[in-house]
């Protein structure tokens, strides 16, 4: 399973999760970090990425198994984050940033 | 698509909709929730909703009135408002509301005021940023380790290249809240209900602890009426249960390593161990409570009195754990109550209680102490044992 990551609305990165969701591969997107990096407060996984497959990164895990116990987790959009997860294979349309 | 619900009026102006009992009508204030309003975090069975109140952002959860089961946990999380205004901890914005939900029934439960401050800053949970605890270092289910939190929250936010000075204020800071939360009994504070908020100032990353929130656990609230109605009638019974009343962050130490064997009153020791926590818990905290004044502000902002069994239940929880707390600080704490200590032991605790000089330095001079006279009492106590057996 893969996200696509935004922050707002510019892609900053791809997250791909294991099968068993213990495991994170971060990749990110240096042209949508080189946008956002001056205001956004990226932790240093999301800027500059995972080493290969990493256990799971607290921050994505959390918001995933939050969406999946309610059934929406193609487009997770929690109300207090900047960030936003689009399931690759999820909702394509995008939310208007807040 | 809009998540936030836009309300036609602001925050101050919701007063008009407040009914007898002191609840907000969201309702008649044309307040509508829709599945992109809802949160879909925490227990899916809440009703949970964003709405945009003229600019500020608010949460609002409640529950289908129910005849069983009640709780008065929404009360908790305005008396511990008020409370923490007055020993200095930064606190959501809480009020009473009522709704129709989409099933027809009128929900109640309580509005908190979104603790950002501005677009740019993001909110992370402690589980957020440290993960789960491995299963070989927690102590009991459901709890993290206090010391698996700090040493975890160190690594993870220097990893995240915040400044030193910065990740030191941050943890002490996170180190008074869990003092602050002992003295509400706040029994609910995992590691999901605390929070930091995270801002990019001139190209540079600070972390900051946020404002308290999601207290309906504290002041053994969350219990159910009925059960509040015993505890009222059985001063002992209430007495055990806040001596039960543990934290869901927390250490426990052994008799013989100087603790308590209690996982409240080992946190609370093992947080004031360090003396700028101890200065805190003196300064801020110990006498300066007032709870009646806070259930007083609460009634005023409410214009409607608390129900009376909160009321007493809050004054005599509170006053119980307290009394308990100034009792471990000043070395009175009964360890003879747990295991018979020497003669020695109490004239040095007795010593120190008199000259009324304790500093987080000292408290780990007692524990030491403690330890080492329970282990050479244990040492004597093996040795007749074995004279008698000889």
């Amino acid at each position: 399973m893969r996200y696509r990551i935004f922050y707002e609305d510019i892609e900053i990165g791809m997250l791909e999760i294991s099968a068993d969701g213990n495991q994170h591969k971060y990749t990110p997107n240096p042209d949508g970090i080189a946008l956002v990096e001056d205001h956004a407060p990226l932790t240093r996984k999301m800027v500059e990425g995972t080493n290969g497959w990493e256990p799971a990164i607290p921050f994505f895990r959390n918001r995933i198994e939050d969406a999946k116990r309610f059934s929406h987790d193609e487009c997770i959009t929690k109300h207090t984050d900047n960030i936003r997860m689009i399931r690759e294979d999820g909702e394509q349309a995008f939310p208007k940033p807040l | 698509m809009n998540i936030f619900f836009n309300s036609q009026y602001s925050l101050d102006e919701l007063e008009q909709f407040r009914d007898e009992n002191g609840f907000i009508d969201l309702t008649k204030a044309g307040i509508q929730f829709t599945q992109e309003t809802r949160e879909e975090a925490g227990n899916p069975s809440r009703v949970k909703n964003w709405v945009d109140f003229q600019g500020r952002k608010a949460l609002v959860k409640g529950e289908a009135i129910r005849e069983e089961e009640q709780n008065y946990g929404i009360y908790a999380e305005l008396i511990v408002e008020e409370v923490a205004k007055q020993v200095g901890q930064t606190t959501a914005h809480y009020d009473l509301v009522k709704f129709l939900g989409e099933d027809g029934k009128y929900h109640q439960g309580v509005l908190s005021v979104s603790v950002l401050e501005n677009s740019r800053e993001q909110l992370v949970t402690l589980h957020d940023i440290i993960g789960d605890e491995p299963e070989e270092t927690s102590d009991f289910i459901d709890t993290t380790s206090y010391e698996f939190t700090i040493r975890k929250l160190e690594e993870e936010l220097r990893k995240d290249g915040y400044d030193e000075q910065n990740i030191v204020n941050v943890i002490t800071e996170y180190k008074k809240r869990l003092v602050f939360l002992l003295a509400v009994i706040e029994t609910d504070q995992h590691t999901e209900n605390i929070a930091f908020k995270q801002s990019k100032i001139d190209g540079r990353s600070r972390i900051e602890l946020s404002p308290n929130y999601d207290r309906e656990s504290a002041f053994m609230l969350d219990n159910d009426i009925s059960t509040i109605g015993k505890l009222l009638e059985d001063y002992i019974g209430l007495r055990e249960s806040v001596d039960r009343a543990h934290p869901r962050i927390g250490t426990i130490r052994t008799i013989e390593d100087g603790g308590f064997e209690s996982y409240w009153k080992d946190t609370f020791e093992a947080l004031c161990e360090e003396d700028e926590i101890y200065d805190y818990y003196e300064q801020n905290i110990r006498g300066t409570i007032d709870i009646e004044k806070a259930m007083e502000g609460v009634e005023q902002r409410i214009k409607a009195p608390l129900p009376e069994a909160v009321k007493l239940l809050v004054k005599h929880a509170c006053r119980i754990r307290n009394e308990q707390m100034e009792r471990i600080m000043d070395g009175e704490m009964l360890i003879e109550e747990q295991v018979d200590v020497s003669m020695l032991f109490r004239l040095i605790a007795n010593q120190g209680v008199a000259t009324k000089v304790r500093t987080g330095e000292q408290v780990q001079i007692g524990n030491i102490m403690q330890r080492d006279i329970v282990s050479m009492q244990k040492n004597i106590e093996d040795k007749s044992r074995e004279d008698f057996t000889i």
